[in-house]
């Protein structure tokens, strides 16, 4: 321990430029969070300016520390210096790790804290949030800068190596947030790839500490990136639902909550339409019955089956109430509703969650365009806040109370009565929408 | 100059795959950036991505050339081999320009032909962002000669950065009379921000370069740097201000006329000053004479109240104060006609407390921008992308019950510009004003407008834009305020 902590004193001495350099743009940084800070109407826009700009130099700046701290005892090659020193690999990365704690995690967690205690939440009230927000930060922010230290021998092959990695995952986690939509579930997601980081980075660092087998350990994060790459993509929401309802003190089994047809309703919602380019709009005025009071029907997933006229499956839909009324609005191609409209169609509908529509009493409502904040959790749905960035608060999603799952049918007589007219008609210039179909 | 030309080949040489990763990268951003108004111009996360590796690489170049003759220290090979410093730093300077600065040319006049536009026609435009790349070119250069390796090339930069924004958070918290949010002062700091950038840039390439003086070149660049942060908060923008306004096109003196209003209530008092040490006050004034169709925008308001014994105290030009017509938004600067408008100032309590009950005289000396009468275009609303007059392009995109538009046009912003969504159905009409460019790097693009609405009906959009037809001074003068009446 004595010698660890020697070489965190040496590395301190080092680097403290890039130690101060992270400091000064945290410091920065929690003074200016526009989260919390309210800003003056005339603030020059420069301000604007470096307010945009600082959590990319932030993230720079702890990324630096990071790559320097481990790069100072070079773990590629066997020529380093600190091989013929009085040391064990042991001692050396438990320096490493105690230097990132002490000049990455801690000031971190200090500003977060002093930030929670700013807006009058106190720190020790939420220290199980806090600690949370350090374990995916460090997974997130600190893991993947430790491993690229390892595996390459300067800083330019580090910075090399992140592009690589950017190169490779950027596309991917794009291409699979607008593909594959996991809403409020997307903290099991974030919790899995951040497992498969964790593991992976762990196993480089020891192969890297232990033997200095750089090959393999660049191998083992290429795996690592891959495999995340593969989680981005995948779509397992039946075993991610499940995990989320068997969390929750609430259930609702099989109990009293029923969705049906409306059919005192018809045409389409006064409200709630929705326009997209080659797609109609199916818009099925929905009945929930027997759901707890001070709660709301909330969409997490719709899959909608259709058979009859069309066989197709839908998983774009989405449940909507209006005046307390409820619509489930799906779309729909626009050449295949075209073609199944005049005829029956039955609706295999499998649906969702049950939400509360209301901040928790620790929020802070109102400080931005009626925005809830709160230093809880960013994803309202999660048992832990699975976000790596530093800001301890956060927009806040309404908490489900509850979650269940029902499939139900629906028949419909006429696909057609249920069908808004397409978005746009005429390609110059106007939108035709039908709101009522039966009005006509 | 040959032996520039062989350092310069050396260099090639050396760094070819770097150089290959930013030519490549230069080609992906030059495709992008050419497609951009075929395709739904919107912000595409593809052009973020690189972007962001864009600022990654470039740095890493800079510091790789200038690193390869290292300047710090004693013990440089370099310094035995037989060439000057001049001739190290030609061929230094001629490598980024080469490698970093000509591609960026060629890539944008490839991306204006691209476009059917003609580079001739921007060649002003390009040239004055080639001198202020080439400014930062010049200080990416002595931030490298003054550090060792890329670790403390990127711990200055870093540094650099942090010491702008504590400078300017430290200033704009604590000193009234920043005046950088109004909109034509903005370009003007920055060319004073880069005439001392150049300057520093200068002395310290030519204090490393010819003697190596390290820690000499550090103070020149903290102080250049700090010098920067400064700037906003000291430049005279009044002498500035009357420059302009002096040398501009002439407007004619029945032009927004000003008289002081009877005390009126404003409906909702935006919360614009928090600075204890003021009292703000929105003073109801007529303006008359504003030629119909054009627009008024309020610049810079001097403000002097003169007591019954003779005090006076004068706001002088950089203070916040503004004419609106009291929407909370910076919109609300720009005076849409004859009207009831009002008047914002901010009065210290060391003075305010002492006659806000007495009656002063207020003298306000107030700065506009005449807006000359709009040019409209009907933007399409079928997802197609379109072309309009003056090299802009328009496109649109539907994402469920939203329409968004977004214009662009090359390199240069109208001096207004505002995206109509009119629903004939309801007959509501929404505007959308000039919207920022985000962190587009030598894009050829620059957004003049994007908005999103929500579209229940038919919509027809419009594109409005409108160019400077000049700036004018009117005073307004009134005797025996009492400030007590005005309070909201």
């Amino acid at each position: 321990m004595k010698k660890a902590i020697q070489i965190v004193m040496k590395d301190a001495v080092h680097l403290w430029p890039r130690i101060g350099a992270f400091f000064a743009i945290l410091i920065v940084y929690a003074v200016t969070d526009p989260t919390y800070v309210e800003r003056n109407r005339h603030d020059p826009s420069i301000f604007i300016l470096i307010i945009q700009i600082l959590p990319v130099l932030l993230a720079l700046s702890c990324w630096l520390v990071v790559v320097s701290a481990v790069q100072l005892e070079s773990l590629i090659g066997s020529e380093q210096y600190w091989l013929t020193r009085p040391f064990g690999w042991r001692t050396l990365l438990g320096a490493k790790v105690l230097f990132i704690v002490l000049f990455v995690n801690l000031p971190v967690f200090l500003y977060q804290a002093w930030v929670l205690a700013e807006l009058d939440f106190s720190p020790l009230t939420y220290l199980s949030v806090l600690f949370w927000r350090q374990v995916f930060f460090s997974i997130f922010m600190i893991a993947p800068a430790a491993a690229l230290a390892v595996a390459t021998k300067s800083l330019r092959q580090a910075i090399a190596g992140a592009l690589i990695v950017a190169v490779l995952i950027e596309p991917t986690g794009v291409w699979a947030a607008r593909a594959v939509n996991w809403g409020e579930l997307q903290w099991i997601k974030t919790t899995a790839i951040g497992l498969v980081v964790l593991v992976g980075v762990c196993l480089a660092l020891l192969l890297q500490y232990r033997r200095r087998y750089a090959a393999i350990s660049r191998g083992v994060l290429a795996v690592t990136v891959f495999a995340c790459m593969l989680l981005l993509q995948l779509r397992p929401w039946g075993p991610a639902y499940a995990i989320q309802a068997r969390l929750l003190d609430t259930r609702v089994g099989d109990s009293p909550i029923r969705t049906s047809l409306d059919k005192s309703r018809s045409g389409a919602s006064p409200d709630e339409g929705g326009y997209r380019a080659g797609t109609r709009c199916l818009e099925i005025p929905l009945r929930v019955d027997n759901g707890p009071e001070d709660a709301r029907l909330s969409t997490n997933r719709v899959f909608v089956g259709i058979s009859g006229a069309m066989n197709y499956w839908v998983s774009n839909g989405a449940y909507h109430e209006n005046a307390g009324q409820g619509w489930l609005i799906l779309f729909l191609p626009s050449a295949e509703a075209a073609h199944a409209g005049g005829q029956p169609a039955t609706l295999h509908v499998t649906i969702w969650g049950l939400g509360r529509d209301t901040c928790p009493p620790a929020a802070l409502f109102e400080l931005r365009d009626r925005t809830c904040l709160s230093p809880y959790l960013p994803d309202g749905y999660a048992p832990f806040p699975t976000s790596a960035w530093l800001r301890p608060i956060e927009e806040y999603s309404p908490r489900a109370i509850a979650y269940f799952a029902r499939t139900f049918e629906i028949h419909l007589d006429r696909l057609d009565d249920y069908l808004a007219q397409e978005a746009y008609s005429n390609p110059e210039m106007s939108l035709k929408v039908k709101f009522d179909s039966n009005a006509e | 100059m040959r032996e520039a030309l062989h350092i310069f080949r050396k260099d090639v040489r050396h760094l070819w795959p770097r150089i290959a990763v930013w030519l490549g990268l230069l080609t992906a951003l030059g495709w992008l950036d050419s497609t951009r108004p075929a395709r739904t111009p919107s912000f595409s996360h593809q052009l973020v991505a690189l972007v962001a590796l864009y600022l990654v690489v470039v740095p890493l170049l800079i510091a790789s050339v200038i690193h390869a003759e290292e300047l710090t220290g004693n013990r440089r090979y370099w310094v035995t081999r037989p060439f000057s410093w001049r001739s190290l730093l030609l061929a230094k300077g001629l490598f980024l320009v080469v490698f970093l600065d000509l591609p960026v040319s060629v890539m944008q006049s490839a991306v204006l032909a691209s476009n059917g536009l003609n580079t001739v026609d921007y060649l002003q435009t390009m040239l004055a962002g080639k001198a202020s790349s080439l400014v930062y070119l010049a200080m990416g250069i002595a931030l490298a000669s003054i550090t060792k390796d890329l670790g403390q090339f990127v711990t200055w930069l870093i540094l650099g950065f942090a010491s702008q924004a504590i400078v300017t958070i430290l200033l704009t918290d604590h000193v009234r009379g920043f005046a950088v949010s109004q909109s034509w002062d903005t370009p003007f700091v920055f060319l004073a921000q880069a005439v001392v950038m150049a300057a520093t840039a200068g002395i310290v390439c030519w204090l490393q370069y010819s003697s190596r003086a390290t820690g000499r070149s550090r103070c020149v660049c903290i102080g250049g740097l700090l010098a920067m942060a400064l700037l906003p908060f000291v430049l005279p923008l009044g002498a500035i201000n009357e420059y302009l306004v002096r040398f501009s096109a002439p407007v004619a003196d029945s032009v927004a006329r000003l008289s002081l209003d009877s005390p009126r209530e404003l409906s909702s008092i935006p919360n614009w000053s928090w600075d204890p040490r003021h009292r703000y006050y929105h003073l109801p004034i007529d303006v008359a004479g504003i030629p119909w169709g054009m627009h008024a925008a309020s610049e810079y308001v001097a403000v002097t109240l003169t007591a019954p014994n003779g005090e006076t105290w004068s706001s002088g030009w950089n203070a916040p104060n503004e004419i609106h017509s009291g929407q909370a938004t910076g919109e609300g600067r720009v005076l849409r006609g004859d009207g009831k408008y009002w008047l914002y100032m901010e009065v210290p309590h060391s003075f305010n407390d002492r006659f806000v009950s007495v009656p002063v005289h207020l003298r306000a000396r107030a700065t506009f921008t005449l807006l000359g009468v709009p040019q409209i275009a009907r933007v399409r609303t079928d997802g197609q992308s379109q072309r309009l007059p003056g090299g802009r392009f328009c496109g649109n995109e539907w994402r469920d019950r939203f329409l968004s538009a977004t214009c662009l046009a090359p390199f240069r912003k109208p001096a207004e510009a505002t995206l109509r969504f009119r629903f004939p159905d309801t007959g509501k009409m929404e505007e959308h004003g000039s919207s920022g460019d985000g962190l587009m790097v030598n894009s050829v693009w620059t957004v003049i407008a994007s908005a999103s609405e929500q579209v229940k009906g038919p919509v027809n959009v419009t594109l409005e834009t409108r160019e400077v037809v000049g700036r004018f001074e009117r005073v307004l003068d009134a005797a025996g305020v009492r400030l007590s009446e005005y309070m909201q």
